[in-house]
């Protein structure tokens, strides 16, 4: 359209003060929107979690996801089950280096930073199988650290938690 | 102009015209801005290379990458975990600071800023070849990484501590330390430079250039170089600080010894994030220089360009924490971030609107530094809109270390500043070289540039929501991914065609450096002053008198002139007795 061809000049023109506020107005309102709809969210998901007495003990090492059930002090690597429509706390720690708690379908990710407790927190409304990748580099096992997360009915969890869990005592929601 | 050459040739002839003063320890600015460009280009070759490595394996995991069995004889030219490590980590890291800073900051730094604003050279020259050559030193410890037993880093461009801080974790121990090294020695180079380029904008601009007055690009590269001076400092520290950790036995970083995981990623994300708009600034420059020109039309809300730049500039810093959503920092500076994010992002779209306001009406002559400058701009905007998705929290909780981070990152470093360094090279080189470059291997070059970059990056943005993760070595290891990996094959294909298609810049830019046509004194008929000097200028830029400065630099197309173009130095109808003073 503006293309050059001859015998035709270009618009002479600095600028123009109203165009320069309204493009600067109108992305303004844009963004605030955005936020506005961001922040509560966010706030939702890491200011304010739901309360849970399901807590399960999550510490990362080079190369695997150390899990402890509630109630338990056995260890399963790479391995977590969960009851399905239940809040689920994940206190989150690493051994060595900054890993990261990614499960793609509960849309959840937090890094796991070694000298730290950090609480990660997702609900499951569906049972089934779902894969658990390290999404912070780890080193060169990084690709391949992986886990499953198990999400069972209530009954299933029962009868998979009796039969796998040590019956012992006090171990408990640690912390 | 033959009667100023005249004296120019006399009063100069007295230099000192050795080789080695010349051409190797040269202090002449436009003789630095060479020796950073070609060190930039040299550089984009092993770094293009190490990129095409990781794409290959993401493509077909596993499988020897052809050519690579040379060295890498063990395996037969098959990447390991750790290789691949190295080479994502050594491709930006080279990409970042050996490629785009010193041909955007360091070539068209030291080009521009003394030729636009009618100086004779730097303010401090000999600081200038100092800081070329502290650069320079630190490209060869960069490059000696590579031949260290270990092999060189391999924790990431942003070498997230404890994994960079402690050599066990990743098996690495020289090449780490050689990356610690080499960015603290280009940490000085730079401040060496930035100093350079602020005293040099402000204490030695021609008479008549008043800061309003100024090309934006210099404006672009006055800003940057403060950015440099502040930001520069933050990362030279954290890396010795890092070295310090890995070889003295101090705990900045690691908890073992009471050390802060985080305190990296603070230290590192507030120099990144400036630095992401170092690299960007200049290439806003560029564009803003080269769209009026070849628009024929005064740039549209020059003040506009120039404050919202100063904005970029301030918000840069209070944007870093973007970074760090779910780094485990606390969760209302999230928030916080949040806002200030969101904010950066005006200036930015201000930026694009005077651009497209540019255009509107203008008389467009696509020529290859205009083509390349239009693509700066599109691929800007869509490297522009999906930080915006980083932005809001509790998106980026998801897409964080995905390959949709991958792709805006591309878009703005490659999209953006790569097509800007590229623009800038096609339109300065008259100049620089004194020579044309060719306009239909130009063309080619940039048609394969922009297709074959969408082809390669765009598809990124999918597979990222889809969930790959960046830096994995084999996306086949994973169930949810593997759905995908047909995607994976299709960027590869992009990224060697991509790779192929610079071989016409590699060929274009050395025939036209011997055998190119002899460029005009103004081949763009572009009002600005390096185009009244000699092509290529000689020491000093000008003979007897530096001109004198009447008009802002974007004054096309004015009904008034005869020519739709009015230099800087024209001397207004009865001023001309002034020229001379």
């Amino acid at each position: 359209m503006y293309r050059d061809r001859p015998g035709r000049r270009a618009r002479y023109t600095h600028g123009n003060t109203t165009l320069e506020i309204v493009w600067t107005i109108v992305p303004a309102l844009i963004l605030v929107v955005l936020t506005a709809l961001s922040a509560p969210a966010w706030s939702k998901i890491k200011m304010t979690r739901p309360p849970s007495d399901f807590v399960v003990d999550v510490t990362a090492k080079q190369f695997n996801w150390q899990v402890k059930h509630p109630n338990s002090d056995k260890v399963f690597l790479d391995e977590m089950h969960v009851p399905v429509n239940k809040v689920i706390h994940v206190d989150l720690k690493s051994q060595d280096v900054i890993h990261s708690f990614f499960v793609p379908q509960f849309r959840v990710k937090q890094d796991a930073v070694p000298g730290r407790s950090i609480i990660a927190w997702f609900e499951v409304t569906k049972p089934g199988k779902y894969e658990w990748p390290c999404a912070e580099l780890c080193g060169f096992g990084h690709s391949g650290m992986r886990g499953w997360i198990y999400v069972h009915s209530a009954e299933d969890y029962k009868k998979w938690a009796a039969e796998n869990l040590t019956a012992e005592t006090g171990g408990g929601a640690k912390k | 102009m033959s009667a100023h050459a005249a004296t120019a040739h006399t009063a100069h002839a007295h230099h000192d015209t050795s080789f080695v003063r010349t051409y190797v320890f040269s202090t002449d600015h436009k003789m630095i801005a060479r020796q950073f460009l070609f060190m930039g280009l040299f550089m984009m070759i092993i770094g293009g290379l190490l990129a095409l490595m990781v794409r290959w394996q993401l493509a077909w995991p596993e499988t020897a990458v052809p050519g690579l069995s040379v060295i890498l004889k063990d395996t037969g030219g098959i990447l390991e975990p750790s290789t691949y490590n190295m080479a994502f980590t050594m491709h930006a890291t080279i990409m970042i600071f050996f490629v785009i800073m010193p041909i955007l900051a360091g070539a068209f730094g030291n080009f521009c800023i003394p030729l636009m604003i009618g100086a004779r050279d730097m303010a401090f020259p000999t600081l200038n070849m100092l800081s070329f050559w502290v650069t320079a030193t630190a490209g060869v410890i960069m490059l000696s990484g590579f031949f260290v037993e270990g092999g060189h880093a391999a924790a990431g461009w942003t070498s997230y501590a404890p994994l960079s801080a402690v050599p066990q974790y990743t098996g690495v121990n020289w090449g780490q330390n050689l990356w610690c090294i080499a960015l603290f020695v280009m940490g000085i180079g730079s401040m060496m430079g930035s100093i350079n380029y602020i005293t040099t904008i402000i204490n030695m601009r021609a008479p008549g250039m008043h800061l309003f007055r100024m090309p934006l690009v210099v404006w672009s590269l006055f800003i940057t170089a403060i950015l440099l001076l502040l930001a520069l400092p933050v990362l030279t520290s954290a890396v010795a600080m890092l070295l310090f950790d890995r070889t003295l036995g101090t705990s900045w970083f690691a908890p073992s010894g009471g050390g802060e995981p985080l305190l990296w990623q603070h230290l590192f994300w507030y120099f990144g994030h400036p630095e992401v708009y170092i690299l960007i600034l200049p290439a806003m420059g560029i564009a803003s220089e080269i769209l009026p020109v070849f628009s024929r039309k005064p740039i549209f809300g020059y003040h506009a360009m120039a404050f919202s730049m100063i904005a970029i500039a301030f918000l840069s810093w209070i944007v870093y924490g973007h970074h760090m959503f779910v780094s485990g920092m606390s969760p209302s500076l999230g928030m916080a971030f949040t806002v200030t994010t969101m904010v950066i992002a005006v200036p930015s779209a201000i930026k694009t609107f005077n651009w497209l306001g540019t255009l509107w009406g203008g008389r467009i002559q696509f020529t290859v530094p205009m083509l390349f400058a239009l693509g700066f701009v599109s691929m800007f905007v869509i490297g522009g809109l999906s930080g915006i998705f980083m932005a809001s929290t509790p998106v980026d909780i998801y897409i964080q270390d995905t390959y949709f981070i991958v792709a805006h990152i591309h878009y703005v470093v490659f999209g953006g500043s790569i097509f800007g360094a590229f623009a800038g090279i096609y339109f300065w080189f008259p100049k620089m070289f004194g020579r044309m470059m060719n306009p239909l291997l130009g063309h080619l070059h940039f048609w394969s540039t922009f297709i074959f970059f969408n082809w390669t990056f765009f598809p990124m943005h999918i597979i990222g929501v889809g969930g790959q993760m960046r830096r994995i070595y084999n996306p086949m290891q994973y169930e949810f991914l593997q759905h995908q990996q047909h995607w994976n094959v299709f960027m590869t294909y992009g990224a060697l065609m991509l790779g192929a298609g610079m071989i016409l810049f590699v060929i274009n830019f050395f025939w036209s450096l011997f055998a190119g046509k002899k460029a005009p004194l103004n081949p763009w008929n572009s009002n600005t002053l390096e185009w009244t000097a000699p092509s290529p200028p000689p020491h000093l830029n000008w003979g007897a008198h530096v001109p004198t400065v009447y008009r802002g630099p974007y004054e096309y197309s004015d009904p008034d002139a005869r020519e739709d173009f009015l230099p800087q130095s024209q001397a207004p109808v009865g001023a001309g007795a002034r020229r001379h003073h």
